[in-house]
């Protein structure tokens, strides 16, 4: 029996049949032990996920973004990499021209330092006549004197404009459109929708 | 309490040792109009554009432009050699387009004259009374005021100034002693600047007009009172 049921696998289920072959040898590692994963500490590991990326993108709403500090900036490398192409080439200046811009340079600094000596000694003047008023207000009334001491909250506010090159047209030139300014700068808002079985709340 | 008037009644204020308290406001208007440049600051303003501008990069339309013209004279001179040339998918707009159009553009905006508008407006202000008489707005510190802030606030209201004004500082910026009909006074001067939208409002009721430092000699004739409103009133 043993032998005709081997004779009858050879005969019908050949290795060249349809039904048995051999495949290419896959060289792999036994698989891992699968672990046995506590639901709720998975769960618990998403939540504290998704509250961490809701409270950064809160932040984010808040906030902004938080700017690179200056010495960590590279610049873009798009503006590095073709910086010998933007080279302009332009004559260099003349002999002639190198030495008036040098002596205009000179007459330049001589002036600011002028404006700037005049501007502290301005400033020292007014400190001077305003540290008079203020002991001349003490000597008559010490309260007035505490008072005016006092820090001028409202100044925190204060937003002054201009000057303007020139003045505004006249209307018969350019007559202003009426209306309100209305911004239109596009804006996204990023939502963040999240699971609800990843949040924390009243379960049914 | 009305402004007080340096040639009428006094109104009854303050007496701190003798001395009678008053609060003189100095309302500064900034100049409307950008001052004209010296001859020095023009040649230095030139020297310094230009330099920016022989230490600067192309930037991308300068690139943009320049490789379009290289392409334009590299087409004429294979058009002029009878080359055929094959058209190329490009840009219908060119650099060189597009700076005319804002050449145009520029050309349509006209400006106001700045040679029309009045010199003093590149100047700042103080604000002064049209009196003779008088210059600065002042009054005295009476018991109802808390504080010299509180009566300069009334003295704004009064001047019906208050929204167009913003006093600086809690604190006098200077001071004047005089005698008023053989009483001495203290004059506290406290410093406010003119934040409305039209400075000609201020002029309206026809009290007070903007006076600027030049002009300063003719309309304060107390002399120790001219050196010191010169003084405050410089600009920087």
């Amino acid at each position: 029996m043993l032998t005709a049921s081997i004779r009858h696998i050879f005969n019908y289920a050949s290795f060249g049949s349809r039904n048995f072959h051999l495949s290419v040898v896959l060289p792999a590692e036994p698989l891992k032990k699968k672990k046995r994963v506590d639901p709720q500490v998975e769960l618990e590991r998403i939540r504290k996920k998704t509250r961490r990326i809701e409270k950064e993108i809160k932040r984010l709403e808040q906030r902004g973004r938080y700017l690179k500090p200056l010495d960590e900036i590279e610049g873009e490398r798009h503006f590095i990499k073709t910086l010998d192409s933007r080279e302009r080439k332009l004559p260099a200046p003349s002999q002639t021209e190198v030495e008036q811009r040098a002596l205009l340079m000179k007459e330049w600094t001589r002036f600011k330092w002028r404006q700037l000596d005049t501007e502290c000694q301005l400033l020292a003047n007014q400190r001077r006549e305003l540290y008079r008023a203020m002991q001349h207000l003490r000597m008559l009334d010490p309260s007035l004197f505490e008072l005016a001491s006092q820090p001028d909250e409202s100044l925190l506010g204060l937003s002054l404009s201009g000057p303007l090159y020139t003045l505004p047209q006249s209307a018969d030139v350019f007559d202003a459109v009426d209306g309100d300014y209305r911004d239109v700068t596009p804006t996204y808002r990023y939502t963040f929708e999240v699971d609800k079985k990843m949040t924390f709340g009243k379960k049914k | 309490a009305a402004l007080w008037r340096s040639g009428s009644a006094a109104t009854p204020g303050l007496t701190r040792s003798g001395r009678l308290l008053s609060v003189g406001l100095l309302i500064q208007r900034k100049a409307v109009l950008t001052p004209d440049l010296t001859e020095l600051e023009t040649r230095a303003s030139d020297l310094f554009t230009r330099l920016d501008f022989e230490r600067s990069r192309l930037s991308d339309f300068e690139l943009r432009d320049r490789a379009e013209s290289e392409a334009a004279k590299r087409s004429l001179s294979a058009a002029a050699e009878g080359k055929v040339q094959v058209a190329r998918d490009g840009a219908v707009i060119t650099a060189k387009d597009l700076m005319q159009r804002w050449a145009a553009e520029q050309q349509a905006v006209t400006l106001a004259s700045r040679e029309a508008a009045d010199p003093s407006l590149k100047r700042p202000a103080v604000l002064l009374s049209t009196d003779a008489d008088l210059c600065l707005p002042c009054c005295p510190v009476v018991d109802g005021d808390a504080s010299l802030r509180a009566a300069c606030d009334r003295l704004l209201e009064l001047m019906g100034l208050t929204a167009s004004c913003r006093l600086l500082g809690n604190a006098p910026v200077g001071l004047h002693t005089y005698k008023y009909k053989k009483s001495p006074v203290s004059l506290f001067l406290h410093r406010a600047i003119f934040t409305g939208a039209d400075w000609r409002s201020a002029e309206a009721s026809g009290s007070w007009k903007w006076v600027d430092a030049d002009s300063l000699p003719g309309r304060v004739p107390d002399r120790r009172l001219l050196k010191k409103l010169r003084l405050l009133a410089a600009e920087f």
